[in-house]
């Protein structure tokens, strides 16, 4: 008889391999819903369709990105629209941004170390909620997570040359955020034109 | 001077070494060409240092015994 086919056994699986990864959901939630109690219910949806699904996982495998993945959808299914802070950057929009040629790639946006000595932790989070879903998805996931390449495709759903590439373009939008928040505190950034040029290319 | 490919294509390797995404050979190119570049080597270090920022930073909201205890509860009820 297998573990998972008595009541103990799913319990104990569960306890083993599941809920362990409960803080990681939690912040993942946070970030996606904005709301505290809102994450909480999130994560508790993705606990309870992981239990009930169980019979489909398998004992010692990556248990952590089976339940992000859970999360991802049921956030999708349930809380996307009634978010009570919705993405900043409509639909329309993000499709265009999406559609643009991959050339974009080649820019670097350089954020100096100096640059952190200007910011406080708090702005972190506030620039990445700034940032549109899909973009701040695979920062958490990637950044925050450590989640690799494969994972990231499998978790939400894309190929892994779209995860670099919405990684690439995620942080440079989140450098930018981020030091457009330290010039608001009086970073300046006092490299030469010459040399910035030359970052760029 | 550098080649802009050259410094695109260095970038690129960065991003996927530090997202653990590069071989071991990989990996040995990037750290002998910044040897030899101080440009490089900045530029290791200022990505390092963002994502330990972000990691570091980024607000995790506290999970309390009482809410690992309710997702039990509801567990139980499902038998």
């Amino acid at each position: 008889m297998e573990k998972k086919d008595t009541n103990k056994g799913r319990d104990d699986l569960f306890e083993k391999e599941l809920l362990p990864h409960v803080d990681a959901l939690t912040t993942f939630a946070y970030h996606l819903t904005y709301h505290e109690e809102d994450a909480k219910d999130l994560v508790q949806e993705t606990f309870m369709k992981s239990y009930r699904a169980l019979n489909s996982y398998v004992e010692g495998t990556n248990a952590k990105a089976w339940l992000f993945k859970i999360l991802k959808n049921a956030y999708i299914n349930q809380y996307r629209k009634k978010s009570r802070r919705p993405t900043k950057v409509d639909f329309e929009e993000f499709i265009g941004y999406q559609d643009k040629d991959d050339s974009s790639i080649a820019e670097y946006q350089d954020l100096r170390i100096e640059i952190f000595e200007n910011l406080l932790g708090d702005e972190v989070t506030v620039a990445i909620n700034s940032l549109p879903i899909d973009f701040r998805t695979v920062i958490l996931l990637c950044d925050v997570e450590g989640f690799t390449y494969e994972e990231i495709a499998r978790i939400i759903d894309i190929p892994i040359g779209t995860v670099r590439s919405r990684l690439h373009r995620a942080r440079n939008m989140l450098k930018d955020k981020l030091k457009q928040y330290a010039e608001s505190l009086g970073f300046q950034d006092k490299r030469g034109r010459s040399e910035k040029n030359d970052e760029s290319e | 001077m550098r080649a802009p490919n050259d410094f695109k294509d260095f970038r690129q390797k960065v991003d996927m070494m530090l997202d653990k995404a590069l071989s071991k050979e990989g990996e040995e190119e990037v750290m002998s060409k910044i040897k030899d570049n101080p440009d490089y080597e900045r530029l290791l270090k200022n990505e390092r240092n963002f994502r330990d920022f972000v990691r570091g930073n980024v607000v995790r909201p506290k999970v309390t015994p009482e809410f690992i205890q309710s997702i039990k509860d509801k567990i139980r009820i499902q038998h």
